[in-house]
């Protein structure tokens, strides 16, 4: 057993090296050379992190040098791509482009080979506000209806989450440990699935980002509760926060660039400049106007702060529900 | 309305938008006979040009793909017995037991017929009965959902026709085999055997290409083994001789009085592929896998199931292709994507900057029109360039197999690792081949076995979801008038079956007692 | 007890005896392995169902044996299972060759060298077992490393 992931290891790792080894000499300003610079993501095409990735992917090349590809590696519930970044050359020709599920839960609940100090930021694109939602004819509209309801009958409303864990259900475990509600969590195969439940009557809230139901609260079709977050998503500019509600509950999804711990400071400098220059070029604003991205970058360094709050954050709440000792 | 219909006409009729269409179901085409590759992989590659090109043509070459893909799954299923496609699983059973009785081009033309049948139905029933459907398809929850697996779980005894014990034992292997991995519900490991690389599961398409796909390889390759070794006297051998001796092209086309007979098998898959493709997260290889069950129950010739019946190819691959215009109803009444593919096309919608949803077709009439044209004449292109490239493709596999098969390996290897970039899926991929040599040693059938694998993962998702919602109430099982109709037919079908074995004096009685227990 | 003895020589008794071994250790493994409960009837509830029908299977073909149904192995079932592992081997091996030599020679190399293997005089034949391999990998490399551009490395040559 433990042969077949040595020679998986072995395999990912020769696979770049020998793929970058004969770099045919260097481009003049870039110290990257003329190689392909990847961007693997952990989950499947199609999803937010992959369409965000892509308008990085059409304006970087010009700002960096190498062409950028967008690569999906959705094995082993992304464990598979996070492997495959850290066993990669650490030249900064492969980047992991990820949420906090697959790296920062990942490295404390899953058995892996890396700490959550192997990583480093190069920029982070956004933050997504996971928002609670429900359909407009349900008896819940609003955070304060929601807590009556789960007062008068503790556990019997039904909230639909994607996979258990992750970036959609923590912030629901989060609010419980802070006020003591209880609701009946059902776990759902994604944000499509929850949708259809939710708009089918079949269970009472879900959550989700706000890209995915803007235009729907906005057409009347769906009711968006409350934003997990400290400021109100400029997509949903009329849903109040659960701090405005009074509940200190914020945890927003951000989406971030990462390479491994080992590649030399001056390439993710580097790195960072050139993606921050290409997503502030009026092509990518445009683009990231269009998909709905709400790209907003944070610099390496700011972005290391945000995902050091994160790991502590994840942690405590991970060592309270009893998941980590 | 005129106006924009018109607009859409225009966008729709345009040359480069009919070239871009033509280029489609070309690669689709071609990348769907390639084990592994499948037409969901060629739009998720393509996604990035959707940036860069006119939405019209870029929804016309993605189309094509798709359509094209659709049918491309079956001409390597009935070649050489190997699935192209997950949705072609079901068309290798006889399709390719057709190629080896010495008609192949009948049988490659059922499939495409079928195949364009059911996905010119399905899209039209897209475009007129979208929001109908589509509330019929949020009826759907965990109830009716559990009732819907469950269902297709009982038509397995469909497929397995004398081997029951064997059929029960397989679809309990795929159970197992879709259980590996992270449980859905709960969150913890389990069955993976403490390697990390098998917490993500299994995926659909190593298991599905190994357990079809590799073992008829290692079974065809040491048939080419032995015949180099000049030591087989063994009667695959006489029999592949005398097809490629008796083999007349003349004889093997297909005259309309088949094609007339294999329509009501026809029509069972393209209504059952319309049905289930609207459902979100059923997918099309059940669609087929159920139409060939159907089709086969409601057969006159019965018999011929599984020995190479032009109707069993019609049914699963009407099936198939008939998901192909339902799947986008959930997508555009709710933004919701049903599938894979739906998934995809929802993605190019926010990469043009059109939000997937019922306002799509208010806030981009023309192109949605366009669309609509596209969805439906990229059907007859599919039949057109098909048509001209069968005979292309079955000389392809006509090639001697010592030259060809080591292709086909490399082939499948290379598009399951490019499937889902996974080093890991290629292991799966090449020890589910192992598994699969193995099982049709000692005569299991491996239908059942897929199709557990397939449904197991919803079911057991779908059930405990109910049971959540209804506090564990199991009567909450029973609350939804679709779930209790569901149970009905079965119950239905499986005592009509039951009754007509008993008449038949078919020696299989453990059947009902075994569904009892299972 | 004429009928029983019979029923040892069956192929088919014994893989009726490994499908009702698996289904039982399956259930001794929940029973007394290390599950963790979950909710909604835990996640021990599906593959427990699973387990129980293989029981089951396992004796239903034991009762199709007793009434002389039993399906025989393949004569060359030796040769079909030395061809699985190779081809296990062989696919293994042109992915660990990936990793050393890149994809175009590790593709070509086991291309030639598996045609060669089928083909009975192989130098012979030089224009299938050389050529067209030579060819194929062209072509494959085209569509996987052109057009799919998967992420394995691409050559050590060009």
């Amino acid at each position: 057993m433990s042969r077949l992931k040595a020679t998986l290891k072995a395999t990912a790792a020769t696979t770049l090296a020998a793929s970058l080894a004969f770099a045919p000499g260097l481009a003049a300003a870039s110290p990257l050379g003329s190689d392909p610079i990847r961007l693997v993501i952990p989950f499947g095409p199609g999803g937010g992190s992959d369409i965000t990735a892509r308008v990085l992917s059409a304006t970087a090349p010009e700002f960096c040098g190498p062409r950028i590809d967008v690569v999906s590696m959705s094995g082993a519930a992304g464990l598979e791509a996070v492997n495959f970044v850290r066993n990669a050359e650490p030249n900064g020709h492969t980047l992991l482009v990820t949420d906090y599920g697959p790296i920062v839960t990942s490295g404390f609940v899953d058995d892996v080979d890396w700490s959550h100090d192997d990583w480093q930021p190069v920029m982070n694109f956004t933050e997504w506000l996971p928002t609670v939602y429900t359909r407009p004819d349900h008896d819940i509209q609003t955070i304060e209806d929601w807590m009556e309801a789960a007062e008068s009958e503790p556990g019997t409303i039904t909230f639909g989450h994607a996979s258990p864990l992750g970036i959609v259900h923590l912030p629901l475990i989060l609010l419980e440990m802070e006020t003591g509600m209880e609701n009946v969590h059902v776990p759902t195969s994604g944000g499509g699935e929850t949708r259809s439940m939710v708009m089918g009557g079949h269970i009472d809230l879900g959550m989700t980002l706000p890209a995915s139901i803007a235009s729907e609260v906005a057409a009347g079709e769906l009711t968006a509760l409350g934003v997990f977050a400290d400021e109100r998503s400029p997509a949903l500019p009329d849903t109040p926060t659960f701090k405005e509600s009074g509940y200190d509950v914020a945890l927003p999804a951000w989406l971030m660039i990462f390479a491994t711990s080992d590649v030399p400071s001056e390439t993710v400098e580097f790195l960072q400049d050139c993606f921050m220059e290409a997503l502030a070029s009026p092509t990518a604003v445009a683009m990231s106007d269009r998909v709905n991205a709400g790209i907003e970058p944070l610099n390496a360094e700011d972005s290391a702060r945000l995902y050091q709050n994160t790991v502590d954050t994840i942690g405590s709440i991970l060592r309270e529900i009893g998941e980590i000792d | 309305m005129i106006e924009s219909l018109l607009g859409g006409l225009y966008l729709a009729f345009s040359p480069e938008v009919i070239m871009f269409v033509a280029v489609g179901v070309f690669m689709g085409v071609t990348l769907g006979a390639i084990p592994g590759l499948s037409g969901d992989m060629a739009i998720a590659i393509l996604l990035p040009i959707v940036f860069f090109l006119e939405p019209a043509a870029a929804l016309g070459l993605l189309t094509g793909i798709y359509k094209g893909g659709m049918f491309g799954g079956s001409i390597s299923a009935i070649s050489f017995g190997v699935p192209g496609t997950p949705g072609s699983a079901a068309t290798a059973i006889d399709g390719y037991q057709a190629k080896l009785k010495g008609y192949p081009n009948k049988a490659l033309n059922t499939a495409l017929y079928s195949s364009v049948i059911g996905d010119t139905t399905s899209d039209f029933v897209l475009i007129f009965l979208a929001l109908p459907l589509a509330i019929v398809a949020l009826t759907f929850g965990p109830v009716e959902f559990f009732a819907l697996y469950a269902f297709s779980l009982l038509l397995i005894s469909a497929l397995t026709k004398g081997k029951v014990a064997k059929g029960v034992a397989m679809a309990a292997l795929g159970i197992l085999l879709a259980m590996i991995g992270r449980d859905p519900i709960g969150g913890s490991l389990r069955l993976t055997f403490g390697i990390p690389a098998l917490s993500g599961g299994l995926a659909l398409i190593p298991v599905l290409v190994g357990i079809f796909a590799v073992s008829e390889l290692i079974i065809q390759l040491s048939r080419a083994w032995m015949e180099r070794a000049r030591r087989i006297v063994d009667d695959t051998k006489r029999q592949a001789e005398s097809l490629l001796g008796d083999y007349d092209a003349s004889k093997d086309k297909l005259t309309f009085r088949e094609f007339r007979a294999n329509m009501k098998a026809t029509w069972i898959g393209t209504t059952m592929g319309t049905l289930i493709g609207a459902l979100p997260g059923a997918g099309s290889s059940l669609a087929a896998f159920i139409s060939y069950g159907l089709a086969q129950r409601f057969s006159r010739n019965r018999d011929d199931f599984g020995k190479g019946s032009l109707e069993g190819v019609a049914a699963a691959e009407a099936g198939n292709s008939a998901t192909s215009g339902s799947t986008l109803i959930p997508l555009f009444a709710f933004g919701i994507p049903g599938s894979a593919t739906a998934a995809l096309f929802g993605a190019a919608f926010i990469l043009m900057g059109m939000t997937p949803g019922p306002r799509l077709i208010y806030d981009h009439t023309e192109v949605i029109y366009a669309l609509f044209l596209i969805l439906i004449y990229a059907n007859l292109i599919n039949l057109a360039l098909s048509h001209f490239l069968l005979p292309l493709y079955s000389k392809i596999a006509m090639i001697q197999s010592r030259i060809l098969l080591p292709i086909v390996c490399v082939l499948a290897i290379l598009g399951t690792f490019a499937a889902g970039n996974s080093v890991i899926d290629v292991w799966v991929l090449l020890f589910a081949g192992l598994l699969g040599v193995v099982l049709r040693i000692y005569n299991f059938p491996l239908a059942p076995l897929i199709l557990g694998f397939i449904v197991a993962p919803g079911a057991e998702r779908a059930l405990r979801q109910a049971l959540l919602i209804g506090r564990g109430e199991w009567t909450h099982l029973l609350s939804s008038p679709i779930a209790i109709g569901l149970y009905a037919t079965a119950a239905i079908m499986i005592l009509t079956f039951t009754v007509l074995m008993r008449e038949r004096k078919d020696p299989t009685p453990p059947a009902a007692g075994k569904e009892g227990q299972g | 007890m004429n009928i029983l003895t019979r029923a040892l020589t069956r192929t088919d008794f014994y893989t009726g005896l490994v499908t009702i071994l698996v289904g039982v250790v399956g259930l001794l493994d929940i029973a007394y392995g290390n599950w963790r409960p979950g909710p909604g009837l835990g996640p021990h509830a599906f593959p427990q169902l699973a387990y129980i029908a293989l029981i089951c299977a396992g004796l239903g073909i034991w009762v199709d044996v007793l009434r002389g149904k039993s399906d025989d192995p393949p004569s060359n079932l030796r040769i079909i299972l030395s061809t699985g592992i190779g081809l296990v081997a062989v696919g293994m091996g042109m992915f660990w060759l990936i990793g050393k030599l890149g994809f175009v020679v590790s593709v070509a190399i086991t291309l030639i060298g598996a045609s060669c293997l089928l083909t009975r005089e192989p130098l012979k034949h030089w224009p299938s077992t050389i050529l067209v391999p030579i060819i194929s990998t062209a072509v494959i490399w085209a569509l996987f490393v052109q057009l799919i551009n998967i992420p394995l490395p691409r050559a050590l040559l060009f």
